[in-house]
C-alpha cells in the first residue's frame, strides 16, 4: 500500500466532492442575493472565489490531519510527506478548479484565473486549528467577503485580465508561501499539540461512528482544559453553593456540562448569539442595503427568504442538538426516572429553539429594514418561516422519540431529511397566500402538545431501561451459555 | 558493569555515538508547575534503563523530551547524537516510542493505522508485526475508537516496536495489560535487546515486571534525579536485616548511618539499610553481639526507600 493510498484515505474523496457540491451551491445561492452583483459577478465570485477556497479547506483538512496527533512529531518524513501531497492536491485541484471555471466563464484569462484559484485555495493551509477549530475560518471569511465586493466591482475581472502572468506569479508565490508556512517544523510542532479532525472525517463520523465523535470531543475538552489560562474561563466551575435536589437543579448541572462538552454552544452561547444577531442586523446588513443603493433591501431579502432554506436549517439545527446530546453522568446520584425527565427538558428546549431561532433572526433584519426603508411587510416578512415552524413543530418531537437509540442515529437523520424535505415540498406553494389563522394554530399547538407528550413518554421509557453507560437499549443479550458445555458429571461408584 | 559504559550524571560532553540519551541540565516548566528541575544524565547505549518515581515525578516529562514532542524549556537534550528538537528521519527511524495514553487516528482499523505508521519506515519488521499481531492478540479489524484501553496499548506497543529501532522509549507501556499479555511483552522487550541490542527507557509503576529486564535505573522524584545506579548495585547495597538478641538480652539502640529503618521489640528488630560494603553485616553482627540474617530487597521493597533518600549525591553531579 503505497503513500497515495494513506493520502487519499485521509482526503476521502467521495465525501469531499458531496460536501463541495452542497457548500457550492449554498454559496452561489447566497451570492445570487447580493444586491446589485449580476449573474457574470456571481459566477466570478463562486467559481473563482468561493469554489477555490471551499476545495481548499477540504484539502488542507487531509494533509493536516495526521499532523495533529502527538506521535506526528515521531513518524520519519511524515512533514514533508504531507508537503509535498498538499502541493500536488493543490496543484491538481486548481488545474481542474480553473478549467471548470473557464469553461463557465470564458471571461477571465486562464493564468489569472489559475494564480486567483491557485492563491486562494492554498488559504486554508495556513490554518493552525487552534482548540481543535478551524481558528483561520473568520480570516477565510473576511477574505470571501472582501472579494465578493471586489468580485462585483466591474473592474475586477478586467484588472485580471489585463495582467494574467503577474497574477499567476503572485499566485504560484502565495501559494509556495503558504505551504512554506504551513508546514514549517514549528508549525508542525505546535500541531502535533492540537487535537484537529477534518471536516470531511468529522461530518459522518457523527452518524456512522459515534464512538470516534465521542473519544474526538473528549480529546478537544481535555486540551481546551489543559491549555485553558483558568478552569473557570471555560464554564466547568461549578457553582459555590450545593446542587438543589429538583430537576431544575440537575438541569442546571447538566446545561453546564453540556456547555462545557459542545464547543459550538460555547462559541454560540445565547450571549454570543444575540451579539452576532446584532451586528448582522444593525450593521453588516444595513449598511450593504445602503452601500447597493437599496434602502429597502433588507425588507426585499426578508420578503423573498427561502423556505426550504429556512426549514432544512431548522432540520439541520436539530440534528446538531439531538447528536450532541450526551446521557447524564451515569454517576449523578439521580433516579432513572428524573433522568428521563432531564432528558425530556433538553430536548424539548432544543426543540423550542430550533423553532424560534431562524424566526428571530429574520424578524430583528425585517424590523430594521422596515424602519430605514419605511416599506412595510405583512407580518414582518415572517410568514413563509411561521409556515415552517407551524409544520415542523409536532413533527419533530415524532422523529426525535422514535429514534432515541444510538443505533438508530443514521435512521434519525434520513428521517429528519425526509421531513425536511417533504415538508418544504408541500409548504413552498403555501407560503405567500397562508396566514397563521386561529384556528390553523391551535390545531397545532393541540399536535405538538400531543407529539411533546408521547415524546416524553418515549424518553422516560428509554430511561428506565437503557445500559446507562453507553445510552442504549435493547441491545442483543450475550449469547447463552450452553448448558450442556457446563454439565459437570459427577462420578458414581 | 563498565563504569565508562554506565548511565552517568556526570556533565556530558559532546554525544559520543554509543550514548542513547544525554541530559544537560534540562529544566522544564508548565505554567506555574515544574515538571523536571535541572536534570542531567546520560544514558549509553546498550542498556535497558528503568525510569521510576511516583506520581508526577516528571517521567513522562523526561521521556517525552528524549522523544522530541516536547522541548526543555532550558537546558539541552541530544538523542542517538542529535539535539532533540532537531530529530530528523535518520533518528526518528531509530528512535521507538510507546505512550503512556495512546492518541491515534481513531477512526482508522488497527490494521490501517499500522499500515499508515509503516509506510513511513523503510525497516518496518512486517513478520515481526504478524507474530506480535498473535501474540499479543490485537484485534486489527477493529477501529481504534473501538478498543480497550488494554488493546489500545497493545497497538501502541506495535506501533513502537515494529520498525526495530535503536532506542525504544516505553511510558507506562503495561499499566492497562493483564498479567499474562505483560509477561509475554517482556518476553518481546528481552527478545529485542537479543536481536536488535537496542536500548530500552521503561517508566512503570509495575516494578515487580520492570525488574525482569532492567540493568540500571534511574528514579526521579518531584522533577529530580534521586537515584542512578546499576540494579546489580542498589540490589547488592540494600539488604534488610533481621536481627535477634541473644539470650537474656535486649536489644541495643542502633545509629548506624546506613541503617535507613527499623521495626523492633525487645529481642527482636528488622531493619533496612543501604551500605556499600560487603562484609557489613558480619561488622555490625560482632560489634553488636547480636544475630543477623540478610535479605536482599526487590525493586518494588527499594522504591520507597529510594525516593525517601533525598538526592543521590552521585546524581546531581552538575
Amino acid at each position: 500500500m503505497n503513500a497515495l493510498t494513506h493520502h487519499l484515505r485521509f482526503l476521502r474523496p467521495l465525501r469531499s466532492v458531496l460536501f463541495t457540491a452542497i457548500c457550492f451551491t449554498m454559496a452561489e445561492s447566497m451570492a445570487k442575493k447580493i444586491p446589485r452583483l449580476d449573474s457574470g459577478a456571481v459566477e466570478l465570485s463562486t467559481y473563482f472565489v468561493a469554489l477555490p477556497i471551499i476545495v481548499g479547506l477540504f484539502i488542507a483538512g487531509a494533509a493536516h490531519e495526521p499532523l495533529h496527533r502527538p506521535f506526528a512529531l515521531l513518524l520519519p518524513g511524515l512533514r514533508l510527506r504531507q508537503l509535498r501531497f498538499a502541493a500536488l492536491s493543490l496543484g491538481v485541484a486548481a488545474l481542474m478548479a480553473t478549467v471548470i471555471a473557464h469553461w463557465m466563464v470564458p471571461t477571465l484569462s486562464p493564468a489569472a484565473a489559475l494564480g486567483l484559484i491557485l492563491a486562494l485555495m492554498a488559504l486554508s493551509q495556513l490554518n493552525r486549528h487552534r482548540q481543535g477549530g478551524y481558528a483561520s475560518a473568520p480570516a477565510v471569511g473576511f477574505f470571501v467577503w472582501l472579494l465578493l465586493n471586489l468580485a462585483f466591482a466591474q473592474g475586477f475581472a478586467n484588472a485580471l485580465n489585463r495582467s494574467p502572468i503577474p497574477c499567476l506569479l503572485v499566485g504560484l508565490a502565495f501559494a509556495a508561501l503558504s505551504l512554506r508556512f504551513g508546514y514549517s517544523r514549528e508549525s508542525c510542532r505546535r500541531r502535533a499539540q492540537t487535537p484537529f479532525v477534518s471536516l470531511q472525517t468529522q461530518l459522518f463520523s457523527h452518524v456512522f461512528s459515534p464512538a470516534v465523535s465521542v473519544r474526538w470531543q473528549a480529546e478537544t475538552i481535555a486540551h481546551g482544559l489543559f491549555t485553558a489560562p483558568s478552569v473557570e474561563a471555560l464554564g466547568h466551575q461549578r457553582p459555590s453553593r450545593p446542587t438543589g435536589f429538583t430537576t431544575r437543579d440537575w438541569l442546571g448541572v447538566l446545561r453546564r456540562l453540556e456547555f462545557a462538552r459542545w464547543r459550538f454552544e460555547r462559541y454560540f452561547s445565547p450571549l454570543g448569539l444575540a451579539i452576532s444577531t446584532a451586528v448582522i442586523c444593525f450593521a453588516f446588513l444595513p449598511a450593504l442595503g445602503l452601500a447597493s443603493g437599496q434602502p429597502n433591501y433588507l425588507a426585499a431579502l426578508v420578503n423573498g427568504a427561502d423556505l426550504r432554506v429556512a426549514i432544512t436549517m431548522q432540520c439541520i439545527v436539530t440534528v446538531g442538538l439531538f447528536l450532541n446530546f450526551n446521557q447524564p453522568d451515569p454517576l449523578f446520584p439521580i433516579s432513572r426516572a428524573r433522568r428521563g425527565e432531564l432528558v425530556f427538558m433538553h430536548f424539548a428546549s432544543a426543540w423550542l429553539f430550533t423553532l424560534l431561532w431562524p424566526i428571530a433572526l429574520i424578524f430583528l433584519p425585517s424590523l430594521v429594514g422596515q424602519l430605514l426603508s419605511g416599506h412595510a411587510l405583512p407580518g414582518f416578512g415572517l410568514y413563509p418561516l411561521l409556515v415552517g415552524a407551524l409544520a415542523l413543530a409536532p413533527l419533530l418531537p415524532l422523529a426525535i422519540g422514535a429514534n432515541l437509540k444510538p443505533a438508530r442515529r443514521p435512521l434519525t437523520i434520513f428521517g429528519l431529511t425526509i421531513v425536511s424535505v417533504l415538508v418544504s415540498l408541500y409548504v413552498r406553494d403555501l407560503a405567500q397566500p397562508y396566514r397563521p389563522e386561529p384556528v390553523g394554530c391551535s390545531i397545532i399547538a393541540i399536535l405538538s402538545a400531543a407529539s411533546l407528550t408521547w415524546m416524553r413518554r418515549r424518553i422516560l421509557r428509554h430511561c428506565r431501561d437503557c445500559d446507562l453507560v453507553t445510552g442504549s437499549v435493547g441491545d442483543p443479550p450475550p449469547a447463552r451459555l450452553d448448558a450442556s458445555a457446563h454439565t459437570y458429571t459427577v462420578a458414581t461408584r | 558493569m563498565n563504569p565508562s559504559t554506565a548511565p552517568t550524571s556526570t556533565s556530558p560532553a559532546t554525544p559520543a555515538p554509543t550514548v542513547a540519551f544525554t541530559a544537560d541540565r534540562i529544566t522544564k516548566i508548565y505554567g506555574e508547575h515544574t515538571a523536571l528541575t535541572s536534570v542531567t544524565l546520560n544514558i549509553p547505549a546498550g542498556h535497558v534503563v528503568g525510569l521510576l518515581g511516583r506520581n508526577g515525578a516528571g517521567k513522562s516529562t523526561l521521556l517525552q523530551i528524549a522523544a522530541g514532542l516536547t522541548l526543555p524549556t532550558s537546558g539541552t537534550a541530544h538523542t542517538l547524537g542529535r539535539r532533540t528538537d532537531l530529530l530528523d528521519s535518520p533518528e526518528l527511524t531509530r528512535l521507538g516510542f510507546v505512550m503512556q495514553e495512546g492518541k491515534f487516528i481513531e477512526w482508522m482499523t488497527v490494521a490501517q493505522h499500522l499500515a499508515f505508521t509503516a509506510s513511513f519506515y523503510p525497516r518496518w519488521d512486517h513478520e515481526l508485526q504478524h507474530r506480535l499481531t498473535t501474540q499479543l492478540e490485537v484485534p486489527t479489524t477493529r477501529k481504534l475508537a473501538d478498543l480497550s484501553p488494554g488493546d489500545r496499548q497493545k497497538v501502541g506497543i506495535l506501533l513502537g516496536v515494529c520498525h526495530r529501532p535503536a532506542l525504544l522509549l516505553l511510558d507506562e507501556p503495561m499499566s492497562a495489560l493483564d498479567p499474562i499479555v505483560r509477561r509475554r511483552l517482556l518476553d518481546v522487550l528481552l527478545e529485542r535487546l537479543r536481536d536488535d541490542a537496542c536500548t530500552i527507557v521503561i517508566s512503570s509503576h509495575l516494578l515487580n515486571d520492570v525488574e525482569k529486564i532492567v540493568d540500571w535505573i534511574i528514579a526521579l522524584d518531584t522533577g529530580r534525579v534521586v537515584e542512578n545506579s546499576s540494579l546489580d548495585d542498589l540490589q547488592e547495597s540494600f539488604a534488610e536485616w533481621t536481627v535477634t538478641a541473644p539470650e537474656a538480652a535486649p536489644l541495643p539502640a542502633f545509629t548506624e548511618p546506613f541503617i535507613l529503618t527499623q521495626q523492633r521489640t525487645d529481642r527482636l528488630a528488622r531493619l533496612t539499610v543501604r551500605t556499600s560494603e560487603p562484609d557489613a553485616a558480619e561488622t555490625f553482627a560482632v560489634a553488636h553481639r547480636v544475630g543477623v540474617q540478610t535479605r536482599r530487597l526487590s525493586l518494588d521493597e527499594m522504591f520507597p526507600l529510594l525516593i525517601a533518600a533525598k538526592p543521590a549525591a552521585s546524581a546531581l553531579v552538575p
